[in-house]
């Protein structure tokens, strides 16, 4: 089966390589491209791809607002965000909005299609410095504050929504180990650690989402 | 003039049980008196089948037997309470009274409210009861009332006679009503008087002596508190008194000692109680206090020299000679209760009059000044003055309660406050520091801007203008520079310097390019701990050697396997790049700039860096020392 992918990136040269990549496999199937925010979101309304790639410095809209305007109306898409530093800050950001995956300008063809194919795959690309970015979020700051260093694998002091397992997964992916050292450890394959990542990340966009009701519950904005 | 402070302690803040307490000690007082009474108890109301003999006949007369009618009989009423005759120390009396017998329905049993000297007690010639009187050996004197049952043998209808016996060595003649009625009224009066004329005295005295030692404890513990001590001397004084006086039975040899402890006693406790109350009202006056003692001792030493002979002399004048000096002092207290008006002053001058009420009484019927029957009140007065006095502690030791806790609150109160302010002054330093880390990693951004990518990407600017570079060559350039500045960004983060996770994105962004390129790519971390912490500039220094080894690899080794080893030790951190290239002879020369670049960056650091020949490959080596932080 044919992966269906769209591409919203204003910058016409990371553009060409992005769908002459996409092209160049029989595997996937560039179904459309836009190269502003609006047009994305007549894009997004138009045509069901089955991975969206959106670059967030777009000149109109956000690509944050694109990510999710995608995620609400295409439940089943994935969302890969694409960065030029894949820096925690606007990951985190791309994740909470409901992306899945990123991608990097100056990643190789061959790094494009594998992130496709593991995201379609159910998994999900981490850094260490995003993993400890999630980690931090999850762990309220009563945890940070802990003063001695915690052996191995730290005890979870507040409830996360995340599971155990996951918890773990986070942890070590977050003091710089692969996912196949991961998955040695934990008895588990590198594509299972692939997919606690996805979750991890689905779990963090629902979580921003109820931070956000709470917050502007208390705000006054939304009524109980 | 010192100040009695615990005069004040309780300016405001009496408990209302304070108050409730003395209320019931005057209600207690005012029901004692009038149920000590005998008049009141059994006369105000007299009962159809009690009779009450007023009328008797005495004679002074040693005969073991009933004297004579004609032997001399004076009528009198009673309660008969004279002054004895003088010149005999020990006084023989009979007296008797006649009373009529209607019908024998119920055994009569005849009561004495008091029979303070004792007798035996006659009905119609024979003995029905006895309690010892005083006679050449002995000295009674019984405050409690008699019951004894008159045998219906004895008694026959019509007039019949009681007989008393008894000796007194007192200087009054003292004899008390008679009353006959049946048992079930007369035991009820029996045990009412009892009780109050005896064991209320012993509760008394047995709650004086406790008390007052309890008193004297607290005074050791605290001498600075004068008035305490005088006090419970006070109190103390009061209860051997009357433990003293209510010893029923004295021998006569040791009456004269026993009376000279009385007079002590009881005397020394009037001074004490003087003085106290001069003090507690803010009148002390020592001249008063060394005039008072000299008249107490001069007393008993007047006593002790000139014996019982001086006895009557001691009780009539010298006894009451105290009295001016008391009332002195009472009227002190009561002018400083009356100005003072706090519920202490005012309790305790009511304590004082009532105990002086009491003390007035008993010297008027012990003096015969008034006929009422000879009862003494003066020990449930000085109760009363214990309680006030009990009611006053407790209302310091609560004021002091008080006054610990309300410190305590203080403190706490401040103790918050300091916290608060702690708090925020540190939240200040925090804000502070987080300002000067900010500035630092600007500096140091500014520096790596400087150093690492504005250098290389204006050297790639002059080697683009001024040769012809081939695309491969400006490629690699160019990634070096994204690479320096993928180092800074990852280096980012001011909250939290552990290194690695900058260590494994490194790692990661090494891993797949090695592996587009179809290159082995192993990496180690050896005993590596749960968080490295390391200061930001040593971090991205330490990237930057492993970047530029691994970009040397890269261009110039030609290998197609590279192992990096992270061994961690406490103080050092090991680095080992490895690979299986042509070596680093061979290329010596174009790896000119990217050596001297890593040893500049190692000796910033202070750091060991050294490279190595491996068959085949090369090996770099970088210690970082970890104590520099």
């Amino acid at each position: 089966m044919v992966t269906k992918v769209a591409i919203i990136e204003d910058n016409a040269e990371f553009l060409s390589r992005f769908r002459h990549v996409i092209e160049s496999s029989a595997e996937f199937s560039f179904i459309g491209s836009a190269a502003n925010g609006t047009d994305g979101m007549a894009l997004i309304n138009n045509v069901a791809a089955d991975a969206y790639l959106i670059d967030l410095g777009l000149p109109d809209i956000h690509g944050i607002e694109l990510i999710r305007h995608a995620v609400r109306l295409r439940p089943d898409c994935d969302v890969m965000v694409i960065t030029i530093f894949a820096d925690d800050a606007h990951v985190i950001q791309s994740i909470e909005a409901g992306a899945t995956g990123y991608i990097l300008k100056d990643s190789t063809s061959l790094d494009i299609l594998e992130c496709i194919r593991t995201l379609r795959e159910g998994g999900s690309p981490i850094s260490p410095l995003i993993a400890r970015r999630i980690l931090q979020k999850f762990q309220l700051p009563a945890v940070r504050v802990a003063v001695h260093p915690v052996p191995d694998i730290p005890a979870q002091i507040t409830p996360t929504p995340l599971s155990e397992r996951e918890y773990q997964v986070l942890y070590a992916l977050s003091k710089g180990l692969s996912f196949k050292e991961i998955g040695a450890r934990y008895f588990i394959s590198s594509h299972t650690v692939a997919r606690h990542v996805k979750k991890i990340y689905r779990v963090l966009a629902v979580h921003s989402r109820g931070e956000a009701v709470y917050e502007a519950t208390k705000l006054g904005i939304l009524s109980q | 003039m010192k100040q009695p402070s615990w005069a004040y302690s309780v300016s405001n803040s009496v408990s209302p049980s304070l108050s409730a307490l003395i209320q019931s000690i005057g209600c207690l007082l005012l029901v004692s008196t009038l149920l000590l009474k005998p008049d009141c108890a059994a006369g105000a109301d007299p009962d159809q089948s009690v009779t009450r003999i007023s009328q008797a006949d005495y004679i002074i007369s040693d005969s073991a037997t009933l004297p004579a009618p004609d032997a001399g009989w004076s009528a009198v009423t009673l309660p008969h309470h004279v002054p004895k005759p003088t010149g005999r120390e020990l006084v023989n009396y009979w007296y008797k009274a006649s009373f009529d017998v209607a019908s024998q329905d119920e055994p009569l049993w005849v009561l004495f409210p008091l029979l303070i000297s004792g007798g035996d007690v006659y009905v119609n010639g024979a003995l029905i009861g006895s309690r010892p009187w005083a006679n050449e050996q002995i000295q009674v004197r019984w405050y409690r009332p008699e019951l004894w049952l008159i045998p219906p043998l004895l008694l026959h209808e019509g007039s019949n006679e009681i007989e008393v016996r008894l000796g007194i060595r007192d200087r009054f003649t003292s004899f008390g009503v008679i009353e006959l009625g049946p048992e079930s009224i007369q035991r009820e009066t029996f045990n009412l008087l009892l009780f109050w004329e005896d064991t209320t005295a012993d509760v008394a005295t047995a709650l004086c002596l406790l008390c007052g030692a309890f008193i004297m404890v607290f005074w050791a513990r605290r001498p600075q508190e004068k008035l305490y001590g005088m006090f419970g001397l006070c109190v103390l004084f009061w209860g051997l008194r009357t433990l003293l006086l209510r010893t029923p039975v004295v021998s006569v040899d040791y009456f004269f000692i026993w009376r000279l402890a009385y007079y002590f006693t009881t005397s020394g406790f009037i001074v004490l109680i003087s003085i106290f109350m001069l003090q507690y009202s803010g009148r002390n006056n020592v001249l008063y206090n060394r005039v008072l003692i000299g008249y107490w001792l001069a007393g008993c030493a007047a006593f002790m020299l000139l014996g019982m002979s001086f006895r009557h002399y001691m009780e009539e004048y010298w006894l009451t000679g105290f009295l001016f000096f008391n009332l002195y002092a009472v009227a002190c207290i009561l002018v400083f209760a009356a100005r003072l008006h706090n519920r202490t002053a005012i309790s305790m001058g009511l304590a004082i009059m009532v105990a002086l009420g009491l003390s007035v009484h008993d010297l008027a019927v012990q003096e015969a000044w008034v006929n009422m029957p000879e009862v003494y009140l003066m020990h449930l007065g000085m109760p009363a003055f214990l309680l006030v006095m009990i009611g006053i502690l407790l209302d310091r030791f609560l004021d002091t309660l008080e006054q610990v806790e309300s410190v305590n609150e203080k403190l706490e109160i401040r103790v918050a406050g300091r916290e608060v302010e702690l708090k925020q002054s540190y939240e200040q330093l925090r804000k502070l520091e987080r300002a000067h880390a900010a500035t630092d990693e600007r500096h140091r951004i500014l520096q790596d801007m400087h150093d690492g990518v504005g250098s290389q990407l204006l050297s790639t600017l002059m080697l683009a203008q001024h040769t012809e570079l081939p695309q491969s060559t400006l490629v690699g350039l160019l990634q070096e520079c994204l690479d320096d500045m993928r180092l800074v960004i990852d280096s980012l983060t001011p909250d939290d310097r552990d290194l690695l996770p900058v260590l494994g994105n490194f790692r990661f962004r090494m891993e797949s390019r090695f592996q587009s390129l179809n290159l082995q790519f192993d990496w180690h971390n050896h005993g590596m701990p749960e968080a490295l912490e390391i200061e930001p500039d040593i971090g991205l220094n330490t990237l930057r050697i492993l970047q530029e080894a691994l970009a040397n690899i890269l261009k110039h080794a030609q290998a197609t396997q590279v192992a990096v080893d992270i061994f961690y030790q406490p103080r050092m951190l090991t680095i080992r790049i490895a690979d299986n290239g042509c070596g680093f002879l061979e290329s010596t020369r174009s790896k000119g700039r990217g050596l001297l670049n890593m040893r500049a960056r190692a000796k910033k650091i202070h750091a060991a860096f050294r490279i190595g020949a491996l068959q085949p490959g090369t090996e770099v080596v970088l210690e970082i020392p970890l104590d520099v932080i």
